[in-house]
C-alpha cells in the first residue's frame, strides 16, 4: 500500500460517519484515505471530513433524511450510488468498511459494497458494531441477518464487535451521550489500530490472507483492545503504559476475553524509534496473557507517522459455537511461520524460576510473616507492581563462553 | 524568670535504627546535644511497632549506653523523657468546642478560650484508644472568621477547633512497656512522631504559610499539615522506604539488603539519572546478570506513587490540601533517595524540599540528616516540657490546654506572655 494505491477506511450509515469522522482526529490516520458514506445529510454535515470525502446517497429521493431504519431502502439508495462508489474506491489498496449493524444503511449497503470491491478485485474488510442491546431485539435481528446472509457468504474477513462491550467497562453513571460518543472513538482507534497492521507490519508482518484464513466463512464474536503510549509522556515504559490501557480499553471487555478466546491477533505499532528491546518486551508481556491452545498471530511494525507513539493492538476472536463444531481449527500452512517473537535464550536457574511464576502468585518477600497492611481492601505489603498485574522483565543473564 | 540547665532526652524507635539523644537546655533557650546513640533495629521493630521485644530492649539499651557515655552519665538527670511513637492505629480528628460570649463588652477573653478549648476536649474518643495529644487547629469568631488569636476581640460566638491525635491503647502499652524495661525515664511521654518531625525540622514561615510534612521512614510514613500555626491534619501510614526495597528484591529476585545498598552508596539514584539501559551485576559463581532499568524505574515508580498517592488521598479526605503556601517538606530517611521527592512533587502537586533538623546546637555531628529529625523534634519537646514544668512540678504531658498558643514555640511564647500580663 502506498500512495498510489492507499487504504481507504469507508464509514457507512451513521455509525460508520461518527467512526470515521473521529478517526480523522488521530494524528496516526493521516495516511489513511477516509470516506464517509450515508442517507442523512445532516450527519454528514456534522463530520468533519471534507467535502470530497462525504459521499450522501439517495440524496434527491430521501431529502437526505436517512432510510429510517429500513434495510430496503438502504439497500437500493446504496445500490443506486454504485457508480459513485466505484469511482471513489478505483485505484485503493485495500477497503476496510466501518459501520454499525442494525439499522438501514450499513446493513443494508454493506451487500452492495462488497460487490463493488468484488468487480474491482479490492481487498476488503469490514469492522461492524453490533447493537447495544438496550436498541431491541429487532435491530438485533437485522444485523444478525445481515451477517449471516449478506456478508458472511461472500465476505472474507469480517470483524463484528459487540456494543454491550463498553458495558463491561463503563460506569453506570456514564451520561448516555458520553458512551455513544466513547462507542464512536474506540472503534476508531479500533480501526486505526485495524488499518495500521495490515498497511504497516514490516517486522512481523500479518497479511490480510491470515485474517482471512482465521475468519473466513465464520461467525465470531470479537473484542478489540488498544493501548497507547507515548515517549514524551511514559518515557522508557511507554510499551508497559500501553499494555496497562489496553486492558482497560473498553471494547475489550477486560482480560478474560484474552484468556478465553479462541484466536488471538496481537499487534505492536511505533514510529521510527521502536526497539526491538521494547517491541520484545512488549509482545511477551502481551503473549503471556493468551493461553496455550489459543490460535495466537502476532504483529509488529514501524512506520513514521506513529512518531514517538507507540500502540499495542489485541483482537480476541471467539467463534460462533454453532459453526464451530461444523469446521474443525485447523492451522494454515502460513502460521506455523509467525508465532512468538524469538525469546531470550533460556538458562537453568534463575531465568527458569522467573518464568514459571504465574503472574497471579503474590509474594511479599520480607514481608511475609508481618501484620499486613490494609488499604481500600488491599494488602500493600504484596509489591505494587504485582498488584497491578505490571509485567516486569527482569532480565537476564549474558552469556559468557569459558573457553 | 530563673533559669535552670537541665538535662533532656528524647528516643526514636525507628524500623532501622534505635536513636537516643540526650540535650541540655542552657541559656538564651538554647538546646545543646551532649550525647547520641544509634543502634540498628534488627528486625526488632517492623513497620514502626516492635515485634521482637526481648531485641528490641538489647538494642535499645545498646542506643542508651552509647548516648550515656558520650553525655557523661547524665542521662539519670534527665528531667523530660520524650518518646516518639508511630504505627499503633494512629488516627486523628478534630474536635470542636463553643462557647458563647455574654460579658458587657461582648469581647473574649482567656477566660472564654479556656472554655471554648474544655469543650473542645470533652469530644470521646473510642474506649480502646488513648489520646496522645492535642493541639489547636485555629478559632471561629461567630462561625464564620477563621482566626489565630482571639483574644480581645468582639463576638457573639467562639469556636475553638482542636486537633486530637489518639492511638490504639494495647499497641502504644508496648512501647510504653519497653521503655519501663530500659529505664529510659521516670515517665516517659509519648509523642506521635509526625509531630516531633514538624518541630524538628519546619520552621515558623512555613508553619504560619501552611505546610506539608511526609515523614518517609524505613517501616512507616507520617504526615503533617499545619496552617497558620495550627494543626490541620496529621497520620500515618505503614509503609515505608523497606517496602520500595522489598518490591525490588521480589521482582528482580535479588537480596533486598542488595538493594539497600546500592542506595546507601548512591548507585542506584545514579542508575536512574544517568538513564543507563541495564544494571550489570557479577554473581558469585562469575555469571553476569543484566536487569534493565526501565524495569527498576517501573517497580520505584509504581510503589512511590501508590505511597504518595494514598497521603494525598487522606489529606483530600480531610481537605487539608488547600493553602499551603510553603509546599511540601520530605524527611526521614526515604527522603535520601532522589526519586522520592520527584515522585513527592508529582503526585502531591507542589514543590518540596528535603527537610533536615534546625538549629541544632551542640558538639555532635552528623545530625544533619533527615533520618534525624523525627528524635531531634523529640528532644526539642522534651526540652519545652522541662522548662515548663518547672523544678518541682511533676512530670506529666497532660494536655496543654488552659493556655493560648498552638505548640511549642507558640506556646511557649503567649503562654509566657499571658503570665506576664496576669501577674500585672
Amino acid at each position: 500500500m502506498n500512495a498510489e494505491a492507499p487504504f481507504t477506511v469507508l464509514g457507512l450509515g451513521s455509525a460508520g460517519v461518527r467512526i470515521v469522522g473521529e478517526l480523522s482526529r488521530f494524528q496516526a490516520a493521516s495516511a489513511l484515505r477516509l470516506l464517509a458514506v450515508d442517507t442523512d445529510q445532516s450527519e454528514l454535515a456534522a463530520s468533519p471530513l471534507s467535502e470530497t470525502q462525504k459521499l450522501l446517497l439517495g440524496g434527491e429521493w430521501y431529502k437526505g433524511l436517512g432510510c429510517g431504519g429500513d434495510v430496503t431502502t438502504g439497500q437500493r439508495a446504496v445500490g443506486n450510488a454504485r457508480s459513485a462508489l466505484t469511482e471513489l474506491l478505483r485505484g485503493s489498496g485495500f477497503l476496510l468498511v466501518v459501520g454499525g449493524l442494525g439499522k438501514g444503511t450499513a446493513s443494508g449497503g454493506v451487500g452492495v459494497i462488497q460487490s463493488i470491491a468484488r468487480k474491482l478485485e479490492l481487498a476488503t474488510a469490514y469492522q461492524l458494531t453490533l447493537p447495544f442491546t438496550i436498541e431491541g431485539h429487532s435491530r438485533r435481528r437485522i444485523a444478525e441477518d445481515t451477517l449471516r446472509q449478506e456478508l458472511l457468504p461472500v465476505a472474507e474477513t469480517v470483524w463484528c464487535i459487540p456494543n454491550d462491550l463498553l458495558f463491561s467497562v463503563l460506569p453506570s453513571t456514564t451520561p448516555l451521550a458520553d458512551s455513544f460518543r466513547l462507542s464512536d472513538q474506540e472503534n476508531a482507534r479500533a480501526a486505526l489500530a485495524l488499518s495500521a497492521i495490515l498497511r504497516c507490519g514490516s517486522l512481523l508482518p500479518v497479511s490480510p490472507a491470515d485474517f482471512a484464513a482465521l475468519l473466513k466463512r465464520r461467525k465470531s464474536f470479537c473484542s478489540l483492545g488498544t493501548g497507547t503510549g507515548s515517549g514524551a509522556e511514559d518515557g522508557a515504559n511507554r510499551c508497559t503504559a500501553a499494555l496497562e490501557r489496553l486492558l482497560e480499553s473498553p471494547l475489550l471487555g477486560g482480560r478474560e476475553k484474552i484468556t478465553g478466546a479462541d484466536a488471538v491477533v496481537i499487534s505492536l505499532l511505533g514510529g521510527e524509534s521502536l526497539e526491538l528491546g521494547e517491541a520484545r518486551q512488549a509482545l511477551d508481556a502481551a503473549a503471556r496473557l493468551v493461553r496455550p491452545e489459543t490460535r495466537l498471530l502476532v504483529s509488529a511494525g514501524t512506520t513514521p507517522e506513529f512518531g514517538d507513539t507507540v500502540q499495542l493492538t489485541i483482537l480476541t476472536v471467539k467463534f460462533d459455537q454453532v459453526e464451530e463444531s461444523e469446521q474443525k481449527l485447523t492451522a494454515p500452512a502460513a502460521a506455523p511461520a509467525r508465532t512468538r517473537a524469538p525469546r531470550k535464550p533460556r538458562t537453568t536457574t534463575v531465568d527458569d524460576l522467573i518464568d514459571e511464576l504465574p503472574l497471579e502468585t503474590f509474594t511479599k518477600g520480607v514481608m511475609e510473616r508481618t501484620q499486613p497492611v490494609f488499604y481500600h481492601n488491599e494488602d500493600l505489603d504484596v509489591p505494587t507492581y504485582q498488584r497491578r498485574r505490571v509485567p516486569i522483565d527482569p532480565g537476564g543473564y549474558v552469556e559468557k563462553h569459558v573457553k | 524568670m530563673f533559669k535552670k540547665r537541665s538535662i533532656v532526652s528524647a528516643l526514636e524507635l525507628g524500623t532501622s535504627k534505635i536513636t537516643v539523644l540526650i540535650g541540655e537546655s542552657g541559656e538564651d533557650d538554647r538546646l545543646d546535644i551532649i550525647g547520641k546513640g544509634v543502634a540498628p533495629s534488627r528486625n526488632s521493630i517492623v513497620k514502626g511497632e516492635i515485634v521482637n521485644m526481648e531485641q528490641a530492649i538489647d538494642q535499645t539499651c545498646q542506643a542508651l549506653e552509647e548516648a550515656d557515655q558520650a553525655a557523661g552519665g547524665q542521662l539519670y538527670a534527665s528531667r523530660a523523657g520524650v518518646v516518639t511513637v508511630t504505627g499503633a492505629g494512629i488516627d486523628s480528628f478534630q474536635g470542636v468546642g463553643t462557647v458563647f460570649i455574654r460579658n458587657e463588652e461582648q469581647r473574649i477573653t482567656e477566660a472564654a478560650i479556656e472554655e471554648a478549648h474544655q469543650n473542645a476536649r470533652l469530644t470521646q474518643s473510642a474506649p480502646d484508644r488513648t489520646i496522645l495529644g492535642s493541639s489547636e487547629s485555629y478559632f471561629l469568631i461567630d462561625g464564620q472568621r477563621r482566626v489565630r488569636n482571639p483574644l480581645g476581640q468582639v463576638a457573639r460566638k467562639l469556636d475553638a477547633c482542636i486537633h486530637v491525635v489518639h492511638g490504639v491503647t494495647t499497641r502504644l502499652e508496648n512501647f510504653r512497656r519497653l521503655v519501663r524495661e530500659v529505664e529510659f525515664a521516670e515517665l516517659p511521654d509519648l509523642v506521635f512522631s509526625a509531630q516531633a518531625a514538624g518541630i524538628g525540622v519546619l520552621s515558623r514561615e512555613e508553619r504560619e504559610n501552611g505546610v506539608l510534612l511526609v515523614d518517609f521512614g524505613a517501616g512507616a510514613t507520617e504526615y503533617y499539615v499545619e496552617f497558620d500555626s495550627g494543626t490541620l491534619a496529621s497520620g500515618q501510614l505503614q509503609l515505608g522506604f523497606d517496602h520500595v526495597l522489598n518490591d525490588l528484591a521480589e521482582a528482580f529476585k535479588l537480596p533486598l539488603e542488595h538493594w539497600r545498598r546500592l542506595v546507601e552508596d548512591g548507585s542506584l539514584s545514579r542508575l536512574l539519572r544517568e538513564q543507563k539501559s541495564h544494571l550489570e551485576l557479577t554473581t558469585a559463581s562469575g555469571r553476569v546478570r543484566r536487569v534493565p532499568v526501565g524495569s527498576i524505574e517501573t517497580v520505584i515508580d509504581l510503589r512511590l506513587r501508590e505511597l504518595f498517592g494514598i497521603v494525598r488521598e487522606e489529606l483530600q479526605r480531610r481537605s487539608a490540601l488547600n493553602n499551603l503556601a510553603s509546599g511540601g517538606v520530605l524527611t526521614g530517611g526515604g527522603a535520601l533517595f532522589e526519586r522520592s521527592s520527584t515522585i513527592f512533587r508529582e503526585v502531591l502537586q507542589m514543590s518540596s524540599r528535603v527537610g533536615v533538623p534546625m538549629e541544632v546546637g551542640g558538639a555532635v555531628t552528623g545530625l544533619d540528616n533527615p533520618r534525624y529529625s523525627a528524635v531531634w523534634g523529640a528532644l526539642k519537646i522534651a526540652d519545652a516540657l522541662a522548662r515548663d514544668r518547672g523544678p518541682g512540678d511533676s512530670p506529666s504531658l497532660g494536655n496543654l490546654f488552659g493556655r493560648v498558643g498552638g505548640w511549642f514555640d507558640g506556646l511557649l511564647q503567649t503562654g509566657r506572655e499571658l503570665k506576664e500580663s496576669i501577674k500585672l
